[in-house]
């Protein structure tokens, strides 16, 4: 365990310029005992070993650059971050919550969203442009994530070859030259781990090769004991970053999981998802990878009371082991749907515990013991100039209802999704992203007409 | 998927293998002896004349014309010295008695809300004895709650009466352990006393099997009426364990930084316990943090608790370790007015970081909204499913080579409230949610669960000890 006092010296720290707001990396609880987490690793050792693949060893921190480097993200140890990421096939609309499948437009909202938001670092494909056509959707995509943030972007590691040199082509317009690219990578994917072979195996290293940062995702079921599923999880997501590592030494690799499901289409699996997703952290923090988990997941198909309870287990699951990225934020229905309404309050969640890993500060004037002696007993703090001075400190929700009874019956009853709905619809209206330089978009969108020219 | 229907155990425990940190050695160090400085410097302000003059010959400081009473370092840890670490909060069923020995954390109801959530209209309605009955009833079902608070407080019964209308109530209405809060004076003290002799079988009875605890609170900053600080002397003579209660204010009645509200509730709490060690030697007590803080914009709590509630009550139960005193802690907050998203978030977040906390034998909270106010059977249900996917995850994953190699299916369980039917006939259904199904369960509660009532005469001894009681009037 990290102790306190090594995280105590450091402001809560978001990005420079206080563009993008973090969690930061306090004591980590560790759910695996060490003896535990020794059978653990010689399991998954022995079962890579019967493939010719070794345990992989730490690639080192990493980063994952922002077309704005004030919303740079740094990869090690210190502080994980918000994203958005794997895609929804329906969306909840926004003014009415009924559902639809999504669009391209969706997903340039989403980010725009995303990008207003200083809790979000990474904008990832919050939903699928079902309106695009093959094979260019991917590109398509990356293309409306870069033209409506400024922050990094993620995406869905592509099929083939020929999108993944297209993709390329873009990162590279966008950082300038190859140098940057590998010291600022603009992007990032997330491949899945299952079945990393063939085409999507060459894709993936060309990727890795160019210096972007490569996430290896698994996606687990439960089967067998929880300790069988999370054995077999952990062979899969290793066994692909080692094939990756041994391809391309150079690769930036992280580790990520999505929420540990019931079934194939199933809910996220109760308390067992929790504790996967702790021992996942721990497995990837003590092989020296960053870790990437889907700690908002919920079954639930509104933001509602299971809505919040399963978030909020997630994301106090996230500030006690400090994993370093925390995507899937505003998906709902099992990552079936994404929800706007649901991205701001997951938002909120993010917010509701990220200073508690920082621990209380105590010194003579934080003690107070002067201040309690004048006040005494029976007396009140309000007129105190100890109070004005430190009243301001308050964490204040964006959503959550702070009226008095009476008010808020004479308001109709909101709840946080209605708040949170009235924002969203405020920043849609307001937020502009600083735009790709004319130039810039001009030559992406070549790079995308070649490609749709090359076709399948 | 293999979902686990199993019977439900009449109680279930929180186990808590992990210990989040949030202050340092050192900082646990410095908060502590700022708190010996506040009771030797400011001391607390004790209103009973008698309880003074017990503990000036105790070794306090008193100074009678200001009512306070200072307490040197060396009087703090001596009595400190003297809690027991351990006790046994005994149950009418003696299956349901709790150790409260550090190996368990246990979930009680919240209280004592002056408004319910109507079950059938939703409305929200002063409090009855009806709903006090009733919401007993559901706590003494749900087999997450070990033991029962004072839910509501009844409008409809005389102020005066009320201390022995809740131990009537907790005491026939379930057989798991009655921890009282509403004790606000020696006679009362007295009248709990006799009612839990009664039950238990005599005054020797009662004291090798306490089945009834309480505590007192203390008025924020450092003010003990004299009331309340008579009935808790009183009941640690009594043999009951005697606990003290702070609900300091972080800028009205407790200092805006979060250390300093720590040292002032710190002081109130130790201060309490000295008072009871002094005066009652060996006398079973806790200590029972609920900070909250003020909503500057409004007056009232803080209804959006943030993250400042969370490490207050992980420091605090780095305290309670610290002291090796058991620990009460509030730990479901929410300022939601109904069981909406706001809710299972604060909920969720509030329970796990306690759980987590390495020390929390009781553990407070259940069925309320709007900051304790409006009491809500609802809550309980979905709370109470909460608390049990939280013990699992403390049950940690167990690696052996044969957890690793085991094909057969994890047992699951998940909340029912979870379920969920096909999209489209979720959608016909009007999208109800966990509150909706929360709230069927609650109806098959109070239409099926019987509890074993008390034996005729035990029942009618306690009418009449409550008629006595209504008889004396209000002054007394």
């Amino acid at each position: 365990m990290r102790p306190i006092d090594a995280v105590r010296d450091r402001a809560l720290p978001g990005t420079e310029g206080g563009r993008i707001l973090a969690l930061p990396h306090g004591p980590a609880l560790e759910i695996l005992a060490p003896a535990d987490l020794e059978r653990l690793l010689a399991h998954v050792r022995r079962a890579l070993g019967e493939r010719g693949l070794d345990l992989p060893g730490s690639p080192g921190p990493l980063m994952l650059a922002g077309r704005d480097p004030a919303c740079d993200l740094p990869l090690d140890g210190r502080a994980g971050w918000l994203g958005l990421g794997w895609p929804a096939d329906e969306i909840l609309e926004l003014e009415t919550d009924s559902r639809r499948p999504t669009t391209l437009t969706d997903l340039e909202e989403a980010a725009r969203l995303a990008d207003a938001l200083p809790q979000v670092g990474v904008v990832g494909p919050a939903v699928r442009a079902l309106d695009a056509p093959e094979p260019i959707r991917p590109l398509r995509e990356f293309h409306a994530l870069l033209a409506h943030t400024t922050k990094h972007v993620q995406i869905s590691l592509p099929a083939d070859a020929a999108t993944v040199e297209a993709a390329l082509g873009i990162a590279h317009i966008v950082a300038g030259d190859e140098r940057e690219m590998r010291e600022r990578p603009p992007f990032s994917a997330l491949a899945r781990a299952g079945g990393l072979e063939g085409e999507r195996l060459e894709a993936a290293v060309m990727l890795a090769r160019a210096g972007l940062p490569l996430g290896v995702v698994v996606e687990p079921v439960l089967a067998g004991s929880l300790a069988t599923t999370l054995g077999r999880a952990l062979q899969e997501v290793l066994a692909a970053a080692a094939l990756a590592l041994a391809r391309a030494p150079e690769a930036r690799v992280f580790l990520a999981s999505r929420a540990l499901r019931a079934g194939p289409d199933g809910v996220p699996a109760g308390s067992a998802a929790l504790r996967f997703q702790m021992a996942f952290v721990q497995v990837a923090h003590h092989l020296g990878f960053p870790a990437a988990v889907e700690a908002l997941a919920t079954g639930s198909r509104a933001s509602d009371w299971r809505a919040g309870a399963e978030g909020g287990l997630g994301m106090t699951a996230a500030w006690m082991t400090g994993p370093d990225l925390v995507l899937g934020a505003g998906l709902r229905d099992a990552g079936r749907a994404f929800s706007p309404v649901g991205l701001l309050l997951d938002t909120e969640a993010f917010d509701l515990v990220r200073p508690i890993p920082l621990g209380i500060a105590v010194d003579e004037e934080t003690l107070a013991v002067d201040v309690i002696e004048k006040v005494g007993p029976g007396g009140h703090f309000l007129g105190e100039p100890h109070t004005l001075r430190h009243m301001r400190e308050t964490w204040t929700s964006r959503f959550m209802d702070r009226d008095t009874w009476e008010t808020w019956e004479g308001k109709g009853r909101p709840e946080p999704p209605d708040h949170a709905r009235e924002r969203a619809c405020e920043l849609l209206t307001t937020h502009e992203p600083e735009p790709l330089p004319p130039a810039l978009d001009d030559r992406i969108r070549e790079v995308i007409a070649e490609r749709e020219r090359r076709g399948h | 998927m293999s979902v686990v229907a199993t019977e439900a155990p009449r109680i279930r425990g929180l186990r808590h293998p992990f210990s989040i940190q949030v202050l340092t050695e050192d900082e646990l160090e410095r908060v502590h002896e700022a708190t010996l400085r506040v009771l030797d410097r400011v001391g607390l302000e004790v209103r009973s004349a008698r309880i003074r003059s017990e503990l000036a010959a105790a070794g306090a400081r008193v100074d009678d014309a200001a009512m306070r009473v200072r307490f040197p370092p060396e009087m703090v840890e001596e009595h400190l010295a003297l809690i027991p670490p351990d006790f046994v909060m005994c149950a009418r069923d003696p299956a349901l008695d709790l150790p409260i020995d550090g190996s368990a954390g246990w979930l009680s109801g919240d209280g004592t809300s002056a408004f319910v959530v109507d079950l059938e209209t939703g409305e929200r309605r002063p409090s009855t004895m009806r709903d006090l009955i009733e919401t007993t009833r559901v706590a003494d079902a749900v087999s997450e709650l070990a033991y029962q608070w004072p839910t509501v407080a009844p409008s409809d019964v005389p102020p005066h009466t009320q201390a022995a209308h809740y131990t009537y109530v907790m005491l026939a209405h379930s057989t798991k352990h009655a921890q009282h809060n509403e004790v606000y004076s020696r006679r009362d003290a007295q009248v709990v006393l006799e009612m839990a002799r009664v039950v238990a079988g005599g005054d020797r009875e009662l004291r090798e099997r306490p089945i009834v605890s309480t505590y007192q609170c203390c008025i924020s900053p450092l003010v003990y009426d004299e009331g309340p600080i008579e009935a808790a002397v009183e009941l640690a003579r009594g043999g009951l364990p005697s606990g003290f209660v702070a609900m300091g204010i972080g800028c009205a009645t407790a200092p805006a930084t979060l250390a300093g509200t720590l040292v002032s509730m710190n002081a109130e709490m130790l201060g309490g316990m000295t008072i009871v060690e002094a005066l009652v030697p060996g006398a079973a007590t806790f200590c029972g943090p609920y900070p909250t803080l003020m909503d500057l914009r409004t007056g009232d709590y803080r209804q959006d608790w943030g993250p400042e509630d969370t490490l207050l009550k992980l420091a605090f139960a780095q305290l309670a370790h610290r002291y090796r005193v058991p620990i009460n802690i509030m730990a479901l907050d929410t300022g939601a007015k109904t069981q909406d998203w706001q809710a299972g978030l604060q909920h969720a977040v509030s329970l796990f970081a306690v759980a987590a906390a390495g020390r929390a034998e009781m553990i407070t909270g259940t069925g309320t909204l709007h900051g304790a106010a409006v009491y809500d059977n609802t809550n309980v249900v979905l709370d109470a499913e909460l608390f049990r996917l939280i013990c699992e995850v403390c049950e940690g994953i167990p690696v052996a080579d044969e957890t690793l190699s085991r094909a057969e299916l994890e047992e699951l369980w998940l909340p029912p409230t979870f379920a969920l039917e096909p999209l489209e006939a979720w959608e016909r259904a009007g999208r109800p949610g966990a509150r909706e199904r929360a709230r069927e369960r609650v109806r098959e509660i109070l239409a099926i669960h019987e509890v074993e009532p008390l034996p005729e005469d035990v029942d009618r001894e306690l009418r009449r000890i409550i008629a006595a009681r209504e008889a004396e009037g209000p002054s007394s």
